[in-house]
């Protein structure tokens, strides 16, 4: 097996604020292989988003990062310092949010924000100095016949954005929500990363622009075989774009799979859990299954399964630390209702026709 | 039009109901917005507008619940918003309960909110940030005089165990609660008066999974309880399917295909239910990692196509009469080009065969199905304007 581009082992992400300190991320691993697209699919709040900005170093300063391992690439990227970050950021990994309006910036023409990274990361001969690019930015503009104006306009192209010479020279208020986010996509890509985190990138999108967006991101998976994080809410979504998922739960990984495995034999009660309260078209339930209860206060937590009071199938080990149990080559579970000594009562669980749930509403 | 309407009526109703008075009842509904235009165009009388919504039919029984899906952009929002009169219609008649509501007084306005209610997408921004919740909910109970006093701290507590909150939350602030909760409180607030209907404007779409599955269980308990109809707004495909009895698909201001859901979801006609239905990412099969991409986006609404309002997108264009003849709702049942679709057509169902109710607004309805079925549409960019 390959390296893997990615390897994340053990994270934790604490905010300190004035009277608490919250657990976002609370101990999670997992690898990336290269050309893989891993997904992390959880309900907000859940630290999916955090995992990706610790891993980009881009949290505020009252964020405490800790991990015993993230590697990228087989490097190190803990001990880098600011500016070997900065390096990496926009090059060799990228970003891409889920507002492209408040990521891009409005007053200056997107093929210029472009071909700003272009000029940073790519391997084009111009001077990156202040001076001149504030000329660039605000004077002159890129001058039409330069490398990175002309990667630029390329690079809408690959991103499917028609007439892309003329596109460039617009500003993000002239651009709908999916060329936006197209642009945010071309804007990635021209670093030429390895490795591109995308963070909820079609959420704010219409289901046939989703379905456009997200077909470009496995093209051009297909094409360059870069590795992308996918974090998002929407388990139709990670079903139909991802190779391998895991679940978030206040901070900690639920249930790490493979994609088909974990929609066909989810093993997790919160997974399980997730999967019947989502309408469907082919179902005709009258009343959707309900998770019980909200997530738990992540400045104070449980001790043990962060699940346990909305679970079902809860017993007295779940307030015992989690650790994962290997239900099947690649599939992980960390739930104690895997352990080999659980009460005789809680047996059936993992029956197909077992349900702990009394349908009803939300009480 | 009209002959339409006597079409859409007998719906859900049962036998002894079948002859009621739908509850609300729209026709050639207009809402057209003035974009910002100089003084010298408007003088020179070029004032342009958005169409948000041209010319809607609908009607809604008692205690039923209509489900309005369409992208972003659709008019579905404004739709929603003029049938509740928080817009003024442009055009067009809206009847409530036998009633024209198109041109009401302040006066009658106000009677008119006590029977139809809102709710919208943002519980935060739509809940006084100032006010307890006590207040928030005890406000309509005064206006529309139905408690004062203690009786109405009483409701007020009784409204929030009915959306599943402690009676004790009244004295809390609207950002003390989470984003399910908040939307609980512009729910209870909305049932506060009984009303007859309530429009509700993507109600779920800011939750996540399992509290939007909590809401929408709620919704349904309560439309039991409470006797209420409900216009549900949402472009989320398995959520209006899942609440609604009758859908309405909406693109570009007009309503494009409508029906019992069962007829929507199994036998869609128009080419762009078909497509949004496509479209969606599903978790129930494995999917060929692909899904089907319409095409390029909506036009403006400024300056919509003359004929057809999808004609520029639509995956199943004709020719010259798609572009210059706008179809009118027609019923889909026998109609040549609604039958024989081979089984390869993904998302509709072969042996379903749709009521009188079902319309839709495509010209492929007159044609025949073989033609319709093995057509290929011309590339995009070349179709006449």
């Amino acid at each position: 097996m390959s390296n893997p581009m990615l390897e994340i082992e053990n994270l934790h992400v604490e905010f300190e604020t004035e009277d608490e300190s919250v657990q976002a991320v609370d101990g999670i691993s997992f690898e990336i292989h290269p050309g893989e697209v891993y997904g992390i699919v959880g309900e907000s709040g859940s630290g999916k988003s955090v995992t990706a900005l610790s891993i980009m170093a881009l949290l505020d300063s009252n964020a405490n990062v800790t991990a015993d391992r993230v590697r990228f690439d087989g490097t190190d990227l803990l001990s880098k310092t600011d500016s070997e970050m900065r390096s990496i950021r926009g090059g060799e990994i990228s970003m891409i949010f889920q507002d492209p309006m408040n990521s891009l910036n409005p007053v200056i023409t997107v093929g210029e924000q472009i071909a700003e990274v272009v000029r940073h990361h790519g391997d084009v001969n111009e001077s990156t100095n202040l001076v001149q690019e504030m000329r660039r930015k605000y004077v002159t503009g890129t001058s039409a016949d330069s490398a990175s104006w002309r990667r630029a306009v390329e690079l809408l192209e690959t991103v499917g954005i028609p007439d892309p010479e003329t596109r460039a020279q617009e500003y993000p208020h002239q651009l709908s929500g999916g060329m936006r986010q197209r642009v945010m996509i071309a804007q990635a890509l021209a670093g030429d990363p390895s490795l591109i985190l995308a963070d909820e990138p079609t959420t704010a999108l219409d289901v046939s622009i989703e379905a456009q967006i997200l077909n470009q991101l496995l093209d051009l998976r297909d094409e360059f075989g870069v590795s992308v994080l996918l974090i998002t809410h929407d388990l139709g979504v990670v079903r139909e774009t991802c190779d391998r998922v895991a679940v978030m739960y206040a901070g900690e990984l639920m249930e790490k799979a493979a994609v088909e495995e974990l929609f066909e034999d989810p093993q997790h009660p919160y997974t399980r859990g997730l999967m019947q309260s989502i309408p469907r078209l082919t179902d005709d339930r009258e009343m959707l299954d309900v998770i019980e209860g909200s997530v738990p206060n992540l400045a104070a937590k449980p001790p043990g399964c962060p699940f346990q009071d909305r679970c079902a199938w809860a017993f007295e080990a779940c307030t015992q630390p989690l650790e994962e149990h290997e239900v099947d080559p690649g599939h992980d579970v960390a739930c104690h209702l895997h352990r080999e000594d659980i009460p005789e009562e809680l047996g059936e669980w993992n029956s197909p026709t077992a349900v702990r749930t009394d349908g009803g509403d939300d009480r | 039009m009209n002959s339409l309407e006597s079409e859409i009526e007998p719906e859900t109703g049962t036998e002894t109901e079948t002859a009621a008075e739908p509850l609300l009842k729209a026709t050639d509904l207009q809402k057209y917005f003035e974009t910002e235009t100089g003084l010298t165009e408007r003088i020179l009388g070029n004032q342009q507008y958005v169409k948000a919504v041209d010319g809607v039919d609908l009607s809604i029984d008692r205690q039923e619940t209509v489900g309005v899906v369409g992208e972003s952009g659709c008019g579905k929002t404004t739709l929603g918003r003029t049938l509740s009169k928080l817009y003024e219609p442009t055009g067009g008649t809206i009847e409530f309960d036998g009633e024209d509501i198109t041109d009401l007084s302040s006066k009658e306005l106000r009677e008119l909110r006590s029977r139809i209610q809102v709710i919208f997408q943002d519980p935060l921004s739509s809940l006084n940030p100032r006010k307890t919740v006590g207040e928030i909910l005890g406000k309509p109970l005064e206006i529309h005089d139905i408690a004062t006093g203690e009786a109405k701290r009483e409701r007020v507590a009784e409204l929030l165990e009915e959306v599943g909150l402690q009676p004790s939350h009244a004295s809390r602030y609207p950002h003390e609660f989470s984003g399910g909760q908040r939307q609980r409180i512009g729910i209870a607030r909305a049932i506060s008066i009984e009303p007859d209907l309530i429009i509700a404007d993507e109600p779920v779409s800011a939750l996540d999974v399992s509290v939007q599955a909590q809401i929408i269980n709620m919704m349904k308990r309560l439309q039991r309880k409470y006797d209420l109809s409900y216009v549900f707004i949402a472009h989320d495909l398995s959520v209006v399917k899942h609440i609604s009895d009758r859908v309405m698909v909406m693109y570009l201001g007009n309503i494009v295909e409508q029906g019992p859901k069962d007829a929507i979801f199994n036998n869609p006609q128009h080419p762009y239910t078909r497509a949004l239905l496509s479209s969606i990412p599903t978790i129930d099969e494995t999917p060929e990692k692909r899904r089907t991409a319409l095409q390029g986006t909506p036009p403006s609404p400024i300056d919509p196509p003359s004929g057809c309002p999808f004609s520029t997108r639509c995956p199943e264009y004709i020719g010259p009469e798609c572009s210059d003849e706008h179809p009118e709702l027609e019923t889909v049942a026998d109609k040549p080009g609604s039958i024989d679709a081979p089984e390869d057509v993904p998302t509709i169902l072969e042996e379903y065969e749709s009521p009188e109710s079902h319309h839709a607004a495509c010209h492929w309805l007159e044609r025949s199905g073989d033609e319709r079925w093995s057509h290929e549409a011309p590339a995009i960019g070349e179709r006449g304007e």
